[in-house]
């Protein structure tokens, strides 16, 4: 199944749900919601070259812009 | 907050500054550009606040959030702003260079035999210790960021940011510093 692609407005959606969450105290919440909306490749980029791969997964990132930017393998390489 | 909640939160938020941009610039979106703007920044203050907020022990977090937040606005300055962006890339190259600089401190053998590369006249000091590479990008960081206080027109969000990270660089320093000790001491 191919990724969603994501519309401005779709993501503003779900940002704003998430800032909701986390004015509310939610901020667990928050952040799962947050990560449904794709991270921009160019800062998935920089959360693993200064950080590490594994760093982006443990936090749970949806990483489909950067995998459509970058290759299916782009984390490994 | 863990080092991850404080580095995935600035990512967030640097993501969520750039979604107020993009809507800035759309006919009839501005105010919710203005929005997204005001709430990613918000949430970057409180990334910096929390990493100001530890025993700044954890040094590497606190240059790697604001590496973060300087490649960031690296990538928003205008190809012609040629000084910016220079001051921007040495800005960058400096913190990759002080977290070089908080590894290698780390070996205190190593680093006995590194001190002494350095001169002992006060200029090349830092209250006595070696002014290495980590000293040398917070106070030009630290320059900077005073800069950026001073700048006309930044509103009250955005100075509070800076002033967070002027005081963060400030306290990784006097950490830092510890670190030096702690590797000189003649009992390690």
């Amino acid at each position: 199944m191919e990724d969603k692609v994501w519309t401005l407005d779709e993501k503003a959606e779900i940002i704003r749900k998430s800032y909701e969450l986390r004015d509310a105290g939610q901020v667990e919440e928050a952040r799962r919601v947050r990560n449904l909306v794709p991270l921009s490749p160019h800062l998935a980029k920089w959360g693993k070259e200064m950080v590490g791969p594994e760093f982006l997964i443990e936090a749970g990132f949806n990483l489909s812009e950067a995998e459509a930017e970058y290759g299916k393998d782009w984390l490994t390489r | 907050m863990e080092k991850t909640g404080l580095l995935d939160d600035i990512l967030r938020s640097m993501d969520d500054i750039a979604v107020g941009r993009k809507k800035l610039v759309i006919e009839g979106e501005a105010e919710e550009g203005r929005w997204f703007l005001a709430k990613g920044l918000s949430l970057a203050l409180g990334v910096f606040q929390n990493a100001g907020a530890n025993d700044s022990n954890d040094i590497e977090t606190v240059l790697l959030v604001d590496h973060a937040y300087l490649t960031e606005e690296k990538r928003h300055c205008r190809p012609t702003e040629t000084g910016l962006l220079n001051s921007m890339n040495v800005a960058i190259g400096s913190f990759d260079d002080a977290l070089r600089a908080c590894k290698a401190v780390q070996d205190a053998v190593g680093y006995k035999v590194a001190e002494m590369t350095y001169s002992r006249q006060r200029k090349y000091r830092f209250r006595g210790m070696p002014k290495d590479a980590f000293h040398n990008a917070c106070m030009a960081h630290r320059a900077r960021l005073s800069n950026n206080l001073s700048t006309a027109g930044i509103n009250d969000v955005e100075r509070k940011v800076y002033a967070q990270r002027l005081s963060n660089m400030i306290a990784v320093q006097d950490a830092y510093l510890k670190r030096q000790q702690n590797a000189l001491a003649t009992d390690n």
